[in-house]
């Protein structure tokens, strides 16, 4: 009878979860996880409810870690950039540039050898001299309303120059100011009364100088419907461009249905505020 | 010191041609304002009058003085 009592108090044991290998307690508990890993419940132990949680987003002390593609992926904002050279960016999220210094005339022949090629000179209000920037093909001038007069040239010498934008303020062109830019052929201007033109010698060695190939030149409607009609007081009357109308070498275009319409000649759109 | 006007024709059609024989702008024309110098249709009859005088070109200027330097063997 005792060992009868003995198999049902072992029984009693083992379903009271005993270790397999003779008895023993097996203690149950809940399990946390909030990173990657492999977890083993110690012997003795078994893990009841497992919840998983590992983060997939950006968390403060993450800086600088990479897990794999796709997954957690860390950034800073980067230093100030200051001097050239090759820059891994693979972990910033901005990058601020500032490289200055050096010869602002040997940076300015940089700018010449042909590594500008559009130029949107945007809140530029006075122009001087900038003749000599050879690569130069399309300058955009949006708030320009002075420029230095006289002899001196000012986007002259270009021959790479083809398109100038020139916006609702410019209202002078000086002499010699597009002189030996040979391959201009597109003018826009803008403004919604006639442009001076100070000297003929403005176009001297262009496309439209007496004898060129000719380009063309974009004027807002309001001027383009009043073209030639005998007032005095339109373009093709106007001092000095009378004689380069005179030329041939003009093909007037109406700014709106066009592609400046809404667009400068660079292909930045023009706010409408 | 004048205001100087000649005919020109261009293209078979009379124009004026204005300027001041003293290097000054002339004040005028249509639009009105500033020129060095201005080409006029003869029909329109427009007038100037000398203003400032226009800037020299510093460029070329400063290239005048070079050259004349080394024409006198000062640049040696």
């Amino acid at each position: 009878m005792d060992k009868v009592f003995d198999i049902f108090a072992y029984l009693m044991g083992k379903a009271a979860g005993g270790g397999g290998g003779g008895g023993g307690d097996v203690t149950v508990e809940s399990k946390s996880i909030s990173s990657n890993g492999t977890y083993t419940a110690p012997s003795g132990k078994a893990y009841s409810p497992v919840t998983v949680d590992v983060p997939n987003s950006y968390a403060a002390g993450d800086e600088g870690k990479v897990v794999s593609n796709g997954a957690l992926v860390a950034q800073t904002a980067h230093a100030e950039v200051t001097q050239n050279g090759t820059i891994d960016t693979t972990l910033n999220n901005s990058v601020v540039v500032n490289v200055s210094g050096g010869d602002p005339n040997e940076n300015a022949n940089k700018l010449a050898a042909g590594t500008l090629e559009a130029w949107n000179a945007k809140g530029l209000t006075y122009l001087r001299r900038i003749n000599g920037i050879y690569g130069l093909k399309t300058a955009v001038f949006p708030d320009l309303s002075s420029i230095e007069y006289g002899t001196g040239n000012n986007l002259s010498m270009n021959s790479a120059l083809e398109k100038v934008d020139c916006g609702l303020s410019w209202s002078t062109l000086p002499g010699n100011c597009f002189n030996a830019d040979g391959n201009l052929k597109t003018i826009i201007l803008r403004r919604t009364t006639v442009v001076s033109l100070r000297a003929v010698s403005c176009f001297t060695n262009t496309p439209f100088k007496s004898g060129g190939s000719g380009g063309t030149i974009y004027i807002p409607k309001v001027l383009y419907d009043h073209l030639g009609d005998g007032t005095g007081s339109d373009y093709k009357a106007a001092s000095n461009w009378s004689t380069v109308e005179g030329y041939g070498t003009i093909t007037w275009a109406k700014i709106e249905g066009s592609q400046y319409e809404n667009y400068y000649a660079d292909g930045t759109p023009i706010p409408t505020t | 010191m004048a205001i100087v006007q000649e005919h020109i024709d261009i293209g078979g059609r009379d124009f004026i041609h204005t300027y001041s024989d003293a290097g000054r702008y002339i004040v005028g024309g249509e639009p009105y304002g500033e020129y060095e110098d201005a080409y006029d249709p003869a029909e329109f009859g427009r007038t100037y009058t000398e203003g400032d005088l226009m800037p020299v070109d510093e460029t070329a200027l400063a290239d005048k003085a070079e050259a004349y330097d080394i024409l006198m063997g000062v640049n040696t």
